[in-house]
């Protein structure tokens, strides 16, 4: 940047950031069953609070131990211009506390996210209206974005769900090999397909399979989605 | 602490001042009442927008705290609920710092709040009561436990200092009593002893500098009736 | 004649007590006030908890896992919880070189001079970080004046805090040898000195040692989320926490680097440079950042408003009847005083604040008082030092 940011404390100009060399060591070769024993101890280890964020409309903190992911809904809330018919969803993924990802990265997630929630959220209900989502990935020790996807689909549902934002039906996704499938309707329907470094080699084959297989994990989700909604609502029934 | 002051050097602000401490030189313009900005307009109350700019370079966020210090202290004795939706604009240029920007800026804060109330009076702003500020540094002397309060210190008093204050008090009754703190700010090693040293002696310091900026008025506004 | 005597009802307005706190912030706080308690429920002078949790997430306190990354460049961490409020505070690193000490480094009379020539600015010893603060609060774009100010603040009463002198911060830059195998071994000075009988190594040391000297530049992200009220005093306390957990990785230079020179020549002039060669750090050695432990201090803020007798919920006729005498010849204002300010209501409705950092012994860094609105008392002052310091005492207690 040539022009110094002046709203920043920013240091020294001269300073060059902390450089790890790096270590050797072997990355061992994970088997395709051990990666998905891996997913379900994820999933056993996966904890959803809702309602952590006091200065929005809903919010969900997802964590395992490998990430934590924070989402807060603001909204619906009126925008500014001219009239719109439905509302308009706005995404927008941050870094956590290690940068992991470049800003071209998210902005790209984002977008990808924003095509889910809008054939989820039931926008026709929010004319003139933005509904703004925020999600910090506040720690994520696996450097990978693909992994992350299908439980940021799930951090926004539910804390849009927290917000109490009409939704259609609850979304979550499946991740293998680096490629996400994101479904509603109890898998009858792919809302989003994300595909990153994962391989195909153009064969039908491989892509149904490794459709199933995230349609799988989509329920097993969507299961534990459901769970906890329940729970919660349980919980303030009592109280 | 005594300050050289001239009082509506600019001619086409509504008031403005021009203020010299030591090495300290800062020039004051008020603006106002004025149409504000839709997003800036208070309903009941008039609104201030408040810009300092440095000697050197540009604007960074250690004159947007400067700013928003400057602002705790002018906003509570100007008669806000007389201009309802309403601006006034101060900008202060500091065209000498006087001090190490780098660790320091107790001087030019010192001299801003004293710079802005004078433009304040010159414009004709409403006011509810008058105000003064002095920079304080508090030294340890040479060989002994003891604590010596300079006030208004020059830069090389600041950097051998253990701590450096910034204190602005309310002033009624013609500068002859203190209303209310309006700011203490203070940095450094201290204890309470000298932070009851800073507000006693501080006090009549600034009841002095008070009176002082009343005198300065107070010429101004002779000269100007007798070159009527 | 036509009838004008059209009765029109009043109806009172009422609102739930969320919504009044919204639309009237100060009336909200001055009812609650008047019944003895704050909207938060908090009594006068009692704080938030503070709970913080264990560094886990740097680059050398966390998993020997997380040592083998090398994308975490975190040096110390801390996550701080107080109400509803959470702060992140992540402390990352960066290495500048010493212009000012580049030459005759070795030659102690240079460093006296120097040492002589700034003893009169104490400051100048110690350094600081440079921090920046997020505010979450649900929007995007440039950052807004709050958190600005909050950078700029850390970062003022960081230096005259006295907490992290310069000396902490310098390199004792190792060197890395690569022997005609091809093996690599790093050797850093201190190491050699703790094992004196190597005298050969050191002296192979002093050979080699780097001509350059550098010092490590700290730099602080504080995000904030879930924020209910004023956030300085979380920031600076987790700032504190954070330091506190910082470990300064070992730096080292390959061999070949340490006295490279170059001749270039330019319009004529022929001059002699060195070849700008980086630091490396090693992802496994690390060092204590050795902050002042005596400088340590923590941070609270009271504020003090006046009570309006008027806004108080009238409590019963008869009461009411009977004060009516005695309340016309009180004119005296009472005040209160609040410890560890939040809300909304509280936030905007008071104006005398009065924000302290020191440490339980009373020893203070940065004390603010702003008197905008109610007037600030000596009592008042007292009554603030000594709830500070008991509730630095709490804080310095949390970490072990």
């Amino acid at each position: 940047m040539n022009v110094q940011d002046r709203r920043r404390l920013l240091g020294p100009s001269a300073a060059k950031p902390i450089v790890f060399t790096t270590v050797t060591s072997e990355t061992t070769k994970v088997s395709e069953q051990e990666q998905q024993e891996q997913k379900q101890n994820e999933t056993a280890a996966l904890t959803i609070k809702s309602g952590v964020v006091e200065n929005c409309n809903g919010s969900t903190l997802i964590e395992s131990s490998k990430f934590s992911l924070l989402t807060s809904v603001y909204g619906p809330k009126s925008i500014r211009g001219s009239f719109t018919s439905q509302g308009t969803i706005t995404i927008q993924l941050k870094n956590g506390v290690v940068e992991n990802y470049q800003t071209t990265e998210l902005k790209e997630v984002s977008s990808w996210l924003v095509g889910i929630f809008n054939s989820v959220v039931n926008l026709e209900n929010y004319p003139k209206s933005g509904i703004d989502i925020f999600v910090n990935l506040i720690i994520d020790k696996q450097g990978d974005i693909s992994k992350l996807i299908p439980f940021l689909i799930m951090g926004i549902c539910l804390a849009l769900v927290d917000g109490g934002i009409e939704i259609i039906d609850i979304v979550t996704g499946g991740e293998v090999n680096g490629n996400v499938v994101s479904f509603t309707r109890n898998g009858e329907e792919i809302v989003g397909f994300w595909k990153d470094h994962g391989e195909f080699d153009n064969n039908d084959d491989d892509l149904m399979n490794d459709l199933e297989k995230c349609k799988k994990q989509y329920l097993e989700y969507k299961n534990l989605m459901i769970n906890y909604l329940l729970e919660q609502k349980k919980q303030k029934d009592n109280s | 602490m005594s300050i050289i002051a001239q009082m509506g050097p600019l001619t086409k602000v509504d008031g403005s001042s021009l203020i010299e401490s030591k090495q300290t030189k800062i020039i004051c313009s008020v603006t106002g009442p004025i149409e504000p900005k839709s997003r800036q307009e208070l309903p009941t109350q008039l609104a201030l927008e408040i810009i300092i700019r440095p000697a050197a370079g540009v604007p960074n966020t250690r004159e947007k705290l400067m700013e928003d210090k400057l602002r705790a202290v002018i906003t509570p004795i100007i008669t806000r609920y007389l201009y309802p939706r309403q601006l006034c604009q101060i900008t202060l240029q500091i065209l000498n710092s006087g001090e190490s920007e780098l660790e320091f800026a107790q001087r030019e804060l010192a001299t801003c709040i004293n710079a802005t109330l004078i433009a304040l009076i010159d414009a004709g702003i409403a006011l509810n009561s008058m105000c003064a500020c002095v920079p304080i540094a508090l030294t340890s002397k040479e060989g002994s436990d003891e604590t010596l309060l300079i006030i208004d210190p020059s830069d090389e008093e600041l950097k051998s200092s253990n701590s450096v204050h910034v204190l602005a008090l309310e002033l009624v009754d013609q500068c002859k009593t203190v209303k209310n703190v309006l700011l203490l700010d203070s940095n450094g090693d201290f204890n309470e002893k000298d932070l009851f040293n800073i507000l006693e002696s501080g006090e009549v310091e600034v009841l002095k500098l008070g009176k002082q900026i009343r005198h300065i008025v107070e010429s101004k506004i002779n000269s100007d009736i007798t070159s009527i | 004649m036509t009838d004008v005597q059209e009765t029109i009802e009043v109806h009172p307005i009422t609102f739930p007590p969320e919504v009044l706190a919204r639309i009237s912030p100060e009336l909200s706080l001055q009812r609650h006030l008047a019944l003895g308690f704050r909207p938060s429920l908090r009594a006068f002078d009692e704080f938030r908890d503070v709970q913080i949790n264990e560094d886990s997430l740097s680059h050398f306190n966390g998993t020997d896992e997380m040592k083998l990354d090398t994308s975490n460049n975190i040096l110390g961490s801390n996550v701080l919880k107080s109400g509803k409020t959470f702060v992140i505070t992540s402390i990352t690193g960066g290495i500048v070189e010493d212009t000012s000490s580049s030459i005759n480094e070795d030659d102690i009379g240079e460093e006296e001079l120097r040492e002589m020539v700034n003893s009169n600015d104490k400051l100048s010893e110690f350094a600081t970080v440079y921090p920046v603060v997020e505010v979450e609060r649900g929007r995007a774009g440039a950052c807004t004046d709050e958190e600005m100010t909050i950078s700029q603040k850390l970062h003022d009463c960081l230096l005259h805090s006295r907490l992290i002198s310069k000396r902490a911060l310098k390199v004792k830059a190792g060197v890395r040898l690569t022997d005609n195998e091809g093996k690599t071994e790093i050797l850093y000075p201190d190491e050699i000195v703790a094992n004196e009988k190597e005298s050969e190594e050191e002296s192979a040391y002093a050979q080699i040692a780097p001509k350059k000297k550098w010092s490590y530049v700290l730099y602080a992200k504080i995000v904030v989320f879930s924020r209910t009220g004023p956030v300085f005093d979380l920031c600076w306390n987790s700032l504190i926490y954070a330091l506190q957990s910082t470990r300064l990785p070992r730096a080292f230079i390959d061999e070949r680097a340490t006295d490279l020179r170059m001749t270039v020549r330019t319009k004529g002039r022929s001059t002699t440079i060195r070849e700008t060669y980086d630091l490396m750090c090693d992802p496994e050695k690390s060092l204590d950042l050795n902050i002042n432990k005596s400088n340590i201090a923590y941070a609270s803020n009271f504020g003090i408003i006046d009570l309006d007798p008027e806004a108080a919920l009238e409590q019963s006729e008869n009461e009411d009847d009977e004060d009516e005498d005695t309340n016309m010849d009180v004119d005296e204002v009472k005040s209160v005083f609040l410890a560890d300010l939040d809300t909304e209501a509280e936030e905007t409705s008071i104006r005398s604040t009065i924000s302290i950092i020191n440490d339980k012994n009373g020893k203070f860094k940065h004390i603010s008082l702003v008197g905008g609105g109610s007037k600030i008392t000596p009592d008042m002052i007292k009554k603030a030092l000594i709830l500070s310091k008991e509730r630095s005492t709490d804080l310095a207690s949390k970490i072990k």
